[in-house]
């Protein structure tokens, strides 16, 4: 590779031939207009059956977790929920994937399909748990594994769970490249791919995407099983929107038409996410609207030329909660319950609360995952390091909580309410950024299609959007 | 949190130790154009630990070889680097949670 200009720009020229040497996709053949691509098509692309799936994801200790029911939960839930309300919640329990955390199912068949083409190892940009995952599943599949993170703020303080995934990351013998702060983290996954040939081990690959769909199969299964009837929620936790659309896609393979799959994400309205001051002023890592709305509305921004997942085609609502709710909700889930997890599904457990109190008692709410917990990853280590930046941290009204300066923790569970996001204006943003890539006067009826199916609507809805833009 | 260099700048590491190195990837003036202002202000830094290829000095340029084999140039600030991330001190807000005492199901 000597020889070649590495440099920021240089680097991001070459992007797409890069992207075609790590992950043998031509993403060019789903391309149907300047706008449209075939997304079935490309998740069909894998070639792995969801029988497929499963078997490889058995070999190397990921899926059939448990669903358990949260009895003590549910009733405090009941206390104080109108007569007759008070859904049952389930929660599936994907700490118990080989690296803890649902991650491992994304990772499996990225890994498999890396050591069945022969590559030598795989690289993956994250700060998160899918560079757990992806170690992990590259140690049991004999492959290097490489995996990029961001950190540090610019006094290399390290956000704590992520320093936790450093570690973990290097437990599973990957080598681990911790950047500061900035979007050129990207860059840097170039060169890694470009220098070591390695396989694109990306979230948002197809492979990615089918990994998850065995989680909603599962789900229906076992709700079916262990309740005599199919969830009327699922939750999921939505940052890039993987989580949810795999999930989405499982359920809908099992034949769960009518389950309604809820999004959720820490509000962390106000914060940017590349800015070095802002960095350590959020108590969440991922789960939040800083990756939960922009990827919602603008799937593409991700590290492959198409993303697979794609989360406004499935969510039927999408639920905010501030972090002091989620905090609440994650020491409540220890006392009660007595299980101990970390901040991803409980992200979720949060507005399976605020749903639970508003549904019937014969109504069944399911959280579709938990993450290991752990030093660093810890509710009381977020919120004493949140303390450390100067973040105001009380209990109180969670109203009352401010992203980046204040942290309300609830003194019971009825202020647990979060809020509802309006999802017709997450599709006009959708809208909105199609018509960037391509003006609405050279829509052809593939386009309306398209962008029907992206926001999960009609041909009338894209159409009163347009008029109302004048586009 | 913040990982700073545990051996004093001049220490003496032998060869093969494990360390970790950092290394500027982007100084302000390459970075991207999208970046907010206060991170543009500062360089886009990298850190990544290996085995010390060479006797080395903290402080010093020097190389490493990683856990899967790839050779790292940056400066030498740490020897046998620690994880010191925690559970941290209590957090007093916490503790009203759940508690056995408030619960109107206990026994």
């Amino acid at each position: 590779m000597s020889g070649r200009d590495m440099s920021y720009e240089a680097v991001m020229a070459r992007r797409n031939e890069i992207m075609m040497a790590s992950l043998g996709i031509d993403y060019d053949e789903f391309e149907l207009t300047d706008l449209a691509f075939d997304y079935e098509k490309m998740m069909g692309r894998t070639g792995y059956s969801l029988e497929d799936v499963a078997r490889i994801q058995h070999e190397t200790k990921v899926g059939s977790t448990p669903l358990f029911e949260l009895r003590n939960l549910t009733n405090a839930v009941r206390r104080y929920a109108e007569p007759g309300k008070g859904a049952r919640i389930f929660v599936k329990d994907e700490a118990a994937n080989a690296s803890g955390s649902y991650k491992a199912r994304r990772a499996s068949i990225a890994c498999y399909e890396a050591a069945a083409k022969g590559y030598r190892g795989v690289a993956t940009a994250t700060s998160g748990n899918y560079g757990a995952g992806v170690a992990s599943q590259a140690a049991m599949r004999s492959l290097a594994c490489v995996v990029v993170q961001e950190v540090y703020d610019s006094r290399f303080v390290g956000q704590p769970e992520i320093v936790e995934k450093s570690r973990a990351c290097e437990a599973y013998g990957a080598e681990v490249l911790k950047l500061t702060v900035g979007p050129e983290l990207f860059w840097q996954m170039l060169v890694v791919l470009e220098e070591t040939g390695f396989f694109n081990a990306s979230l948002y690959t197809p492979f990615g995407i089918r990994g998850v769909e065995t989680l909603g199969v599962e789900i229906a299964q076992q709700c079916r099983d262990q309740a005599g009837r199919e969830p009327d929620v699922v939750i999921a936790t939505n940052a890039g929107g993987g989580n949810l659309t795999g999930t989405a896609r499982g359920l809908l393979a099992a034949g769960a038409q009518d389950t309604r799959v809820v999004a959720c994400s820490v509000d962390l309205s106000g914060l940017s996410m590349a800015s070095d001051h802002d960095f350590n002023r959020k108590s969440f890592t991922t789960g939040h609207t800083g990756f939960g709305v922009p990827f919602t509305t603008e799937p593409d921004r991700a590290d492959v030329p198409r993303n697979a997942a794609r989360p406004l085609r499935y969510m039927d609502e999408y639920q905010l909660v501030s972090q002091g709710e989620v905090f609440y909700v994650t020491e409540l889930l220890t006392k009660l319950e007595g299980m101990e997890r970390g901040p991803a599904g409980n992200t979720s457990v949060t507005a399976a609360v605020t749903l639970a109190a508003q549904m019937a008692e014969d109504q069944i709410v399911v959280v579709q995952e938990t993450e290991y917990t752990g030093a660093g990853k810890h509710h009381n280590r977020q919120l004493s390091f949140a303390r450390e930046n100067g973040i105001e941290v009380r209990v109180g009204d969670p109203a009352q909580n401010v992203p980046g300066r204040s942290i309300v923790i609830p003194e019971r569970l009825e202020q647990v309410r979060g809020r509802v996001q309006d999802l017709d204006r997450l599709r006009r943003s959708r809208i909105k950024n199609c018509l960037k890539q391509l003006p609405a006067a050279q829509w052809s009826d593939v386009d309306y299609e398209y962008v029907a199916a992206e926001t999960r609507s009609d041909r009338a809805f894209v159409e009163s959007v347009l008029a109302d833009m004048n586009a | 949190m913040s990982q700073t260099s545990h051996g004093a700048a001049g220490t003496l590491v032998a060869a093969g130790t494990w360390v970790e190195i950092q290394k500027v990837l982007l100084q302000p003036q390459e970075r991207a154009s999208n970046v907010p202002d206060d991170t543009r202000a500062t360089p886009f830094v990298m850190r990544v630990r290996g085995f010390l290829d060479a006797d080395g000095i903290v402080g010093e340029q020097v190389s490493v070889t990683s856990l899967i084999g790839r050779v790292h140039e940056g400066i030498l600030i740490d020897a046998s680097p620690a994880y010191e991330h925690s559970f941290g001190p209590v957090v007093p807000e916490l503790l009203h949670i759940g508690r056995i005492t408030e619960r109107e199901d206990a026994r």
